[in-house]
């Protein structure tokens, strides 16, 4: 039957003859889906082996939760090549709007989330906006400044957002029936919303609109000379991106139930940019394992605290050494020789 | 897809194996063993590290003594790094981990509200140090808090203003954080209830190094008195500013953190005459005890013992107290509302609720450059439900 319909951009032939759109087939085949489902699947050998660790729970919700907001940051960044040092504000932004929803207006969590997605991605639209007119250096000196903008937004509306001492008296939120009162409900919910995350940006940058942010990332006139919109381009990845890492914040929000302004200042989004790098800006695996993995082993071995810039720093030179992260972007992501 | 299989469960073992490194072990009978967190790196870490090394001296002067109820108590430090993050690990530290006695420390009241959250999922309570917000009483109920009101700072430097000079007008000149918030309600409070005026309000932003167009604003109206927002030197730059125009207006602390000396290095000569606000009797009380605690904090860490110090000091007595009253970790709440403890501040208790009852704050009169060179004017009470008396 599918071989009879009109072909659309994208569809494919398999191996058979016939012709499947060609997300569904790209989404069978990676590999990708595999990673993720074992991800899951060591998700649930924790869950299972230290349920009543109220340690190894909440570190690995925050380690979720920071691996998510690196994901989210490879469309911006890795793939559009914005210098986006601001993704840190669109998770705060997520975080903040739930927060006010959830206490101070009553909607259920679903409502939140929505408006969490909104907040971050009407800011992220306008950054894109800014990142059609500034480049590189310029705008990463923009969106730094945005970060501050929003910071001290935050602190100074305390009708709004409570103000410098944070956001108080969030309280436990009901998912259809499912409360979030726990440490294990809480890296479940952090789970999912990573798993999410991770898919909605992995079928993403595969799909023509993520072929359009690497040609216009790599070579900007060409990818006007084949008719894609760098203005389209760029403004709907700062849009995606951060609506992404808005949905992070939400959760951020129902699962520690108290936030404060100086939890999404540059340093967070510092820290974003530098995990994204290690990771490998474009390889979303990469950016998972060194998001979660950083988090993971931080707050494990909090004696490395004092050494822990040296060793991100040494290891982001190895990682800008070595061109694409620590963890290599995959093969059918390098470039040929000589094209950079 | 072997392969794939192979490291996935591979990669599964692996991760399960980390996350079962984290530390599980059983309480220690001979011992209290309290987890305590303070920012030790970072901006704030001299003030977290006298936090710790409050907390540290009356750990060892509590067994030199015998310990509590008999048992050793010893504390185990813990950096948050005033992050939210950190402060949540601690505090799931402390769920996970039943050889430890109590939770306790937090310079910041956000940190104290983190941790919070994090306890109360396994019904355990905390003693938030130095963090002081309302917000500890009213959004959580299983933080005990060691400040009997956020606002008694500005409230003692108001009074001592009015008490010095009826119908004074006063001016603030203070650092421009949202934390003062506090301390400014309890000078407007004071303000209404007694016969001053507030003539203005100067602030300076975090960074500034030049404080000459505050100076000058606030001295324009001829105050009778300065009261200080401002931290150790940049206090001590600020009051030799205004010394050179004004010699005899009266410079007051708002903030309570014990002038030492990194404010009379800075400030100099121009430091003698300036008035300094200590949370408990102060340098040079006749309570020989309490006297003592303090030269020996000096003796050991070569500064003067200050209020983040001081609170450190009393949180262990009071954790100290509920433990020789046979408190466990899970009934320490119980416990702590029943104490009756004697800490370098004042007695502790917390009968009225989970603020401490009363606290002391001392208004000194720097005499000399030296750290000891002062003499004690007044000491005020003030109580968890806002009220100022002078100290009986």
């Amino acid at each position: 039957m599918n071989s009879r319909r009109t072909p659309a951009r994208g569809d494919v032939f398999t191996a058979g003859g016939t012709l499947e759109p060609r997300g569904l087939q790209r989404l069978q085949s990676s590999a990708v889906v595999r990673w993720v489902a074992i991800a899951i699947l060591a998700a649930g050998v924790i869950v299972l082996f230290n349920a009543g660790d109220p340690f190894t729970l909440q570190v690995l919700t925050v380690a979720l939760l920071n691996a998510a907001i690196t994901v989210s940051l490879s469309i911006s960044f890795g793939f559009a090549g914005i210098f986006n040092l601001s993704q840190g504000s669109f998770y705060g932004l997520g975080a903040y709007a739930a927060a006010i929803l959830i206490t101070d207006v009553g909607v259920p969590f679903w409502v939140a989330l929505l408006g969490s997605i909104a907040v971050a991605s009407t800011f992220g639209v306008l950054m894109g906006f800014v990142a059609v007119r500034l480049r590189d250096d310029y705008f990463a000196f923009a969106s730094i400044a945005f970060t501050i903008i929003i910071t001290q937004a935050l602190i100074n509306l305390p009708e709004l957002t409570r103000g410098g001492t944070g956001f108080f008296g969030i309280p436990v939120v009901d998912i259809f029936g499912w409360r979030i009162a726990t440490g294990r409900d809480s890296f479940l919910l952090a789970a999912i919303g990573f798993t999410v995350v991770f898919l909605v940006t992995h079928r993403v940058t595969r799909s023509f609109f993520g072929r359009a942010m690497l040609a216009v990332n790599h070579d900007e006139m060409s990818a006007k000379a084949v008719g894609v919109s760098v203005v389209f381009t760029r403004v709907v990845a700062m849009g995606l991106s951060s609506a992404l890492a808005g949905l992070s914040g939400c959760l951020l929000t129902v699962t520690m139930l108290y936030i404060q302004p100086s939890d999404f200042s540059t340093v967070l989004s510092m820290n974003v940019t530098l995990w994204s790098i290690i990771g490998g800006p474009t390889s979303l695996i990469g950016s998972a394992v060194a998001g979660g993995g950083i988090t993971f082993l931080q707050e494990n071995i909090r004696a490395i605290v004092d050494y822990r810039l040296a060793i991100l720093g040494i290891v982001v030179l190895i990682a800008v050494y070595l061109r694409g992260g620590v963890l290599r972007r995959p093969s059918w992501m390098r470039l040929p020789k000589g094209t950079r | 897809m072997k392969k794939t299989l192979t490291a996935g469960i591979a990669l599964a073992g692996v991760v399960a194996a980390l996350a079962g490194c984290s530390p599980q072990s059983t309480a220690d009978a001979d011992e209290v063993r309290i987890l305590f967190s303070a920012p030790l790196s970072g901006d704030s870490a001299e003030s977290g590290q006298a936090l710790l090394n409050g907390a540290e001296l009356a750990a060892d002067i509590i067994n030199e003594a015998g310990g509590a109820g008999g048992r050793t108590v010893v504390i185990e430090a813990a950096d948050d790094e005033m992050t939210t993050q950190a402060a949540n690990s601690i505090a799931s530290k402390f769920a996970a981990d039943p050889k430890y006695f109590a939770l306790a420390g937090f310079l910041d009241t956000g940190l104290a509200q983190a941790a919070s959250v994090v306890a109360n999922r396994s019904e355990l309570s905390l003693i938030s140090s130095f963090g002081c917000g309302d917000s500890l009483v009213t959004d959580a109920d299983n933080v005990f808090v060691m400040c009997a009101a956020p606002d008694a700072n500005g409230r003692v430097a108001a009074s001592f203003i009015a008490d010095q000079i009826p119908g004074a007008t006063f001016v603030s000149i203070s650092i421009d954080v949202p934390q003062l918030d506090f301390y400014f309600n309890g000078l407007q409070a004071v303000t209404d209830d007694r016969d001053l005026t507030w003539a203005s309000r100067e602030v300076y932003p975090p960074s500034a190094t030049d404080y000459a167009t505050v100076v000058t604003n606030a001295l324009a109206s001829s105050p009778d008195a300065i009261v200080s927002g401002s931290l150790q030197a940049s206090a001590a730059q600020v009051l030799s500013q205004i010394r050179r125009t004004d010699p005899d207006v009266l410079y007051v602390d708002m903030l309570g953190e014990g002038w030492g000396s990194t404010f009379l290095d800075t400030a100099g000569d121009a430091a003698i005459g300036a008035y300094t606000q200590d949370l408990g009797l102060g340098f040079g009380g006749d309570d020989a005890d309490r006297v003592a605690i303090l030269d020996r904090y000096q003796d050991e860490h070569g500064t003067v013992m200050s209020a983040a110090a001081q609170h450190g000091y009393d949180t262990i007595v009071a954790i100290a107290a509920a433990a020789d009253a046979g408190a466990t970790r899970e009934d320490l709440e119980d416990k702590l509302a029943e104490i009756d403890a004697d800490g370098v501040t004042g007695p502790i208790s917390f009968a009225n609720g989970k603020r401490a009852d009363e606290r002391v704050i001392s208004i000194s009169e720097i005499t000399g450059t030296a750290p000891e060179d002062r003499t004690v004017l007044a000491q005020y009470t003030v109580t968890s439900d806002g009220k100022i008396s002078l100290f009986e």
